[in-house]
């Protein structure tokens, strides 16, 4: 299976920071442009939750959840939509380590996945 | 503390740990590969105590953490959410309160099993402000599904430095199926 960035489906997020391994992004300044296809067809808050390639940030983060889409080839944007909205039903407010893989041949279904977080606070010392 | 020998693993900069009795889990239970790995049965845990294990993705839990094992948990694709209640029983089992660092890895090939993995730790502070100094840094590899040999490795050589612990250990899933685990820290010796 062919491996592609997913910063190429990532283009259309003006404004969304899209960190590198070695410095994850804080999350204040986080503001997530809408897709445009997602945000003409669902604009809701869902299209606020960050969708991170990194997999770790400098804050607390607990994984709520796990998602794995599956889509056809050609609907990326579908999956990108559908991994917001998942989020969202989680409740979760930012999804790491999301990666794309592209199907191999002509009919495989493509694959995003990422881990749903929350922030939260950690109680200090023991 | 040398003669107790309390080889400690400290997560984050303010916590660390014993070594002595850590472990890997490394679960394979839905591909049937790697039959000599640290895979073991999945343990018997009540659900409330899974459950209370805390899933960060951070590596720092803010407060001082002592690693207890690695945990590496083998899907199929499509049981994510087996596997993140896989990961909770596998570190309760440890007694661990959390696991930190925790990372997902799709397969890169159809039919490849998915990873999930982290670090369960419990919160402690085996350093209690005493002062130490730096004797080496570690790095060591193994196979993947082997996190428990990793771990072992890592002890050994802080042992023949005569370390009191390690800090900052440091866990790297394998690139791919089939890549190294990595894991670094720092013996160091208590003043």
């Amino acid at each position: 299976m062919r491996r592609v960035e997913l910063a190429s489906l990532l283009v259309p997020l003006v404004g969304c920071m899209i960190g590198e391994e070695t410095a994850p992004p804080r999350v204040a300044p986080l503001a997530v442009a809408p897709i445009m296809e997602v945000a003409a067809a669902a604009p809701s808050a869902n299209a606020e939750i960050p969708l991170l390639q990194v997999h770790h940030m400098d804050r607390p983060t607990e994984v709520i959840a796990i998602f794995d889409i599956h889509a056809e080839m050609g609907h990326e944007n579908d999956a990108l939509a559908e991994l917001r909205a998942r989020a969202a039903a989680v409740g979760a407010q930012a999804v790491l380590g999301v990666e794309f893989h592209h199907g191999e041949g002509g009919n495989e279904p493509t694959h995003l996945s990422g881990i749903a977080v929350r922030f939260i606070e950690l109680q200090g010392g023991e | 503390m040398r003669t107790m020998w309390a080889l400690a693993l400290l997560v984050t900069t303010p916590g660390c740990l014993a070594t002595a009795g850590t472990h890997s889990e490394s679960a394979h239970a839905e591909h049937g590969d790697d039959d000599d790995d640290d895979h073991g049965p999945l343990p018997e845990v009540a659900p409330e105590r899974a459950a209370r294990v805390l899933v960060l993705s951070a590596e720092d839990a803010g407060r001082p953490a002592e690693v207890l094992g690695i945990i590496d948990v083998h899907m199929k694709s499509g049981q994510q959410d087996r596997a993140l209640q896989e990961l909770r029983i596998r570190a309760a089992a440890l007694e661990a309160d959390a696991i930190l660092g925790v990372e997902f890895h799709h397969g890169e090939h159809a039919g490849e099993a998915t990873h999930l993995s982290g670090t369960a730790v419990r919160f402690r502070d085996l350093i209690h402000g005493r002062h130490y100094e730096v004797i080496a840094d570690l790095d060591v590899r193994a196979p993947m599904g082997h996190e428990r040999q990793a771990l072992h490795d890592l002890e050994a050589r802080a042992r023949d430095l005569n370390a009191d612990l390690i800090v900052g250990v440091h866990f790297e899933h394998g690139e791919g199926g089939d890549g190294p685990v990595r894991l670094t820290g720092r013996a160091i010796q208590f003043r």
